[in-house]
């Protein structure tokens, strides 16, 4: 319980030291919602075509929190001596990381919320017409992959080129995935790489699940497999960190 | 009894590169100060008695438990010269936090009395000076009521007063009946505080014992001075002795100047004559 409480106050802080931060609210908070409504919400050819961009878009900032958070947030913690004086507090192992996680699913929420406040004050979307609730569990276990993606690169990258590289994911993973416009509008040879990302799979997923379509088995075992591996080579890292750091 | 127990404590980083092996104890209700020039050993010792490093033979142990263990690091209360502190959390915040690691933690409001911290108090702690950052730094060594402290270089970037104020402080911790290690690689700070010193220089301990028995030995002045227009030079252990035979001996000098030698060049002297 005590650990719990720890974490949770960690991540609070967390939390607050971010909100103190206009740069980071506006790229991971403001911006999808900023951007689906320039460019999302006049490109729906229907209320359907509507609600898929919604899920597009709430994806999309989920993957900026899940990305820059968790990368650069870890990139730059590795590279701090704070992150080394936690450790010789009393508390549980792994509390940095745990704390982020949490702060982390508090700003996704905050930038889903917005990107839904959006299509419903901009877009006019009816929301009844479609299924949230199971659009939501599929966004939540469909971010788990990019999470252990954005702790990975964190691991491996330095704070210096964390922005960078973690811009480059992002911003491929997020147009070539077509979480921007519909994939079928992607030049050819990006449409044919699309199906095998992770971000394709992860929007496929919960375009079905927004509007009741059939989910693909195929699509979730994808993501799953991209979830693993990338969960995989994260224990890994982790492992020769900690080796690297602490040992 | 021991706080701390070195025992043939060895960390390799390559085959030319190691520190040890390191065996020392510290007892309570002691200051020690770890003396050593930049690159000695220092930090790397203390990050191995934090459990932070492991060594790669030896043994280390606090109050008879291994390095690194939870009842010892809530014994401890730690601050490091390079210490990096959240930018965005004003003082408050960051000791609220800290606290929360701990059983009993001092209330804040004694904290900010004592440290004088009431007009840092809401400050956001990226934008305090370094000697501002230190106190709070002084806080949060203390905030878990520990009955020993590590302190890594304590006074970089503290002024006089601040340096004054640290030295009460450590003071009235070892009247408490704490233990205090504190590293410096500046002489004259070892001798205001320390109740024993450890010399350490390229990753073993050079010398161990009180104050006086330390600085003796450590004790070279530089003599320089114009003689008949050549500049003449030369270090001295009774730097009081020679001072009067030099002036004594009628030889015309001039712009005599007498200066202790710091740490890396006394020791450099030290291995030389030794």
């Amino acid at each position: 319980m005590r650990d719990l409480t720890l974490i949770a106050k960690h991540a609070y802080y967390l939390t607050l030291e971010n909100l103190r931060q206009p740069m980071y609210v506006i790229s991971t908070v403001v911006f999808p919602s900023l951007f689906f409504w320039f460019f999302g919400i006049p490109n729906a050819p229907d209320e359907d075509g509507l609600a898929m961009l919604t899920a597009s878009f709430c994806a999309f900032g989920v993957l900026s929190v899940v990305l820059f958070q968790f990368g650069i947030g870890i990139a730059n913690d590795r590279e701090s001596t704070w992150y080394s004086y936690l450790r010789i507090l009393p508390g549980p192992r792994g509390l940095q990381m745990s704390s982020r996680i949490l702060s982390g699913f508090l700003f996704a929420c905050l930038s889903v919320a917005g990107v839904l406040m959006t299509a419903k004050i901009f877009g006019e979307l009816n929301f009844q017409n479609y299924l949230w609730l199971q659009f939501a569990v599929v966004l939540l276990l469909g971010a788990i992959p990019f999470s252990c993606l954005g702790l990975l690169l964190g691991l491996l990258v330095s704070a210096r080129s964390a922005t960078p590289v973690l811009n480059l994911v992002y911003l491929t993973l997020s147009f070539a995935g077509g979480l921007w416009m519909p994939p079928e509008v992607l030049p050819k040879l990006v449409r044919e790489i699309s199906t095998y990302l992770p971000s394709r799979i992860y929007g496929e997923l919960l375009w079905a699940s927004v509007l009741n379509r059939p989910l693909e088995n195929h699509e979730g075992l994808g993501l799953a497999a991209y979830g693993l591996g990338f969960f995989l080579i994260l224990a890994v890292a982790l492992h020769r960190e900690e080796d690297k750091t602490f040992r | 009894m021991k706080v701390v127990d070195f025992q043939k404590v060895e960390r390799a980083f390559s085959k030319s590169s190691r520190i040890g092996p390191l065996t020392f104890s510290l007892a309570e209700k002691q200051v020690t100060v770890f003396l050593g020039p930049n690159g000695a050993g220092k930090t790397t010792t203390f990050k191995m008695l934090l459990g932070l490093r492991r060594p790669t033979a030896g043994r280390i142990e606090l109050w008879g438990e291994a390095a690194g263990s939870k009842s010892v690091k809530s014994r401890i209360g730690y601050t490091s010269q390079d210490l990096s502190y959240p930018p965005h959390l004003t003082a408050e915040e960051v000791l609220s936090l800290l606290g929360t690691h701990f059983e009993n933690p001092l209330p804040l409001g004694d904290l900010q009395d004592r440290f004088q911290l009431e007009k840092v108090w809401k400050k956001q702690l990226g934008g305090l000076s370094g000697g501002e950052r230190r106190r709070v730094g002084l806080a949060w060594d203390l905030i878990g009521l520990p009955k020993f402290l590590v302190l890594d270089e304590p006074t970089t970037g503290l002024d006089a007063d601040g340096k004054k104020r640290l030295w009460s402080e450590i003071a009235a911790f070892r009247d408490s009946g704490g233990t205090v290690l504190l590293s410096t690689h500046d002489i004259s700070e070892a001798s205001t505080i320390g109740d024993r010193v450890l010399v350490i220089d390229k990753g073993t301990i050079q010398l161990d014992g009180s104050m006086n028995e330390i600085l003796g030995p450590l004790d070279y002045k530089r003599f320089r001075y114009l003689q008949n227009g050549m500049v003449k030079e030369w270090i001295s252990h009774q730097s009081d002795a020679d001072a009067r035979k030099l002036l004594a001996s009628g030889e015309d000098i001039s712009n005599l100047e007498i200066r202790r030698l710091n740490l890396e060049e006394a020791l450099v002297v030290y291995r030389e004559q030794r």
